[in-house]
């Protein structure tokens, strides 16, 4: 797969604020230590629904990484839950699914709860890094309709972010899909 | 009737990423492969645990092949499946994803025997061993093993 990230361009991560839910204890090290090395310091690991519900209650998020398998489905509703909480500061923060074991049910139900993107694992940090930084490109506006909350699902022609290859042989960039009148379908984000 | 609203939240990721300073892309990488070295000696205790554990836990005369004792195997072999997977433990990472897809197909069909993750126990327990960890072709044969049985019981779960 291309990578979509120069490798020699400049990144700064030092101040990012990440929230972690995922059950296993290991997972849960697992994906901090690759959040570590790519320079994130503050990083809040939850393993819990409540424990999630209270810090973005309190704390400014940049990022979420969430499993909703580990947590028997619950990290789903805790998206829900999220996207429709008015008040919370981080109701509109990027959210990453991160998912083993998934069918592609669950891939449209992340969808569908609001995911800014959803990742199989096992993950290797380079595959982790290139989808952070497709969502700090991601141009996608956020909508409101009552039922959903969440990045704009529709992104027949959008193509993936500028300056980004695409995933498959269809995928184009914006530019080019402005005009062509055979624009991917296919949504980026939810490939696996 | 439903009011659809459109608007573009800040994104103080992206604002955060392109602050001075920071590491290449590909430091960044290299970075948090080492950072991974670092933990892997006891992640992979620790997925020895949980093969431990799934032994155990199909070994006592209560496991009930159906509800919260598959429920947990599942999730067990879920981790297995995500967390060899990291470690480029592919066919270990491999057994843990075959046993998901039968506790996870037994959660809404029949009971499961238990005969079949126990196969699968045995399977993840031999590829950790030193000389088949080094053997591609024996792992290999494993994985393959572990498919044979996998599609046995779809098969009976589709005859049933």
């Amino acid at each position: 797969m291309a990578t979509g990230v120069d490798p020699k361009r400049w990144i700064n991560l030092e101040r990012v604020s990440v929230m972690l839910l995922e059950q296993s204890d290991h997972g849960r090290k697992i994906t901090s230590q690759i959040l570590r090395g790519f320079g994130i310091r503050d990083i809040h690991a939850c393993r819990s629904m409540d424990e999630a519900r209270s810090l973005t209650n309190s704390v400014q998020l940049d990022l979420i990484i969430a499993d909703p398998g580990a947590l028997s489905g619950q990290g789903m509703d805790f998206l829900r839950w999220l996207r429709r909480s008015e008040k919370n500061v981080n109701r509109f923060v990027p959210i990453i699914l991160v998912s083993g074991h998934s069918t592609n049910a669950a891939v449209m139900l992340s969808r569908d709860a609001g995911a800014n993107f959803f990742v199989a694992k096992p993950f290797t940090p380079k595959v982790l890094l290139e989808r952070i930084m497709f969502i700090a490109r991601d141009k996608r506006p956020y909508v409101d309709a009552g039922k959903y909350v969440g990045p704009d699902r529709r992104w027949k022609g959008d193509g993936p972010p500028d300056g980004t290859p695409g995933r498959r042989g269809g995928d184009m960039n914006s530019e080019i899909d402005a005009v062509s009148e055979n624009s991917s379908n296919l949504n980026p984000a939810l490939h696996k | 009737m439903t009011v659809v609203r459109t608007f573009r939240p800040e994104n103080r990721l992206a604002k955060a990423v392109d602050r001075p300073g920071g590491v290449t892309v590909a430091d960044a990488i290299s970075r948090a492969t080492e950072q991974l070295e670092a933990v892997r000696a006891e992640c992979m205790s620790a997925l020895d645990a949980k093969i431990a554990s799934i032994e155990a836990l199909t070994s006592s005369v209560a496991f009930s092949s159906s509800g919260n004792d598959i429920r947990r195997v599942y999730d067990l072999a879920n981790e297995i499946l995500n967390e060899a997977g990291v470690f480029a433990l592919v066919e270990l990472s491999e057994a843990g994803r075959s046993l998901c897809d039968l506790t996870g197909g037994a959660r809404k069909d029949a009971a499961l025997d238990v005969r079949a993750i126990r196969v699968h126990v045995a399977a993840m327990k031999s590829l950790r061993r030193p000389e088949v960890h080094g053997d591609a072709a024996t792992r290999a044969a494993v994985l393959e093993g572990l498919r044979q049985v996998t599609a046995k019981v779809a098969a009976k779960v589709a005859e049933a």
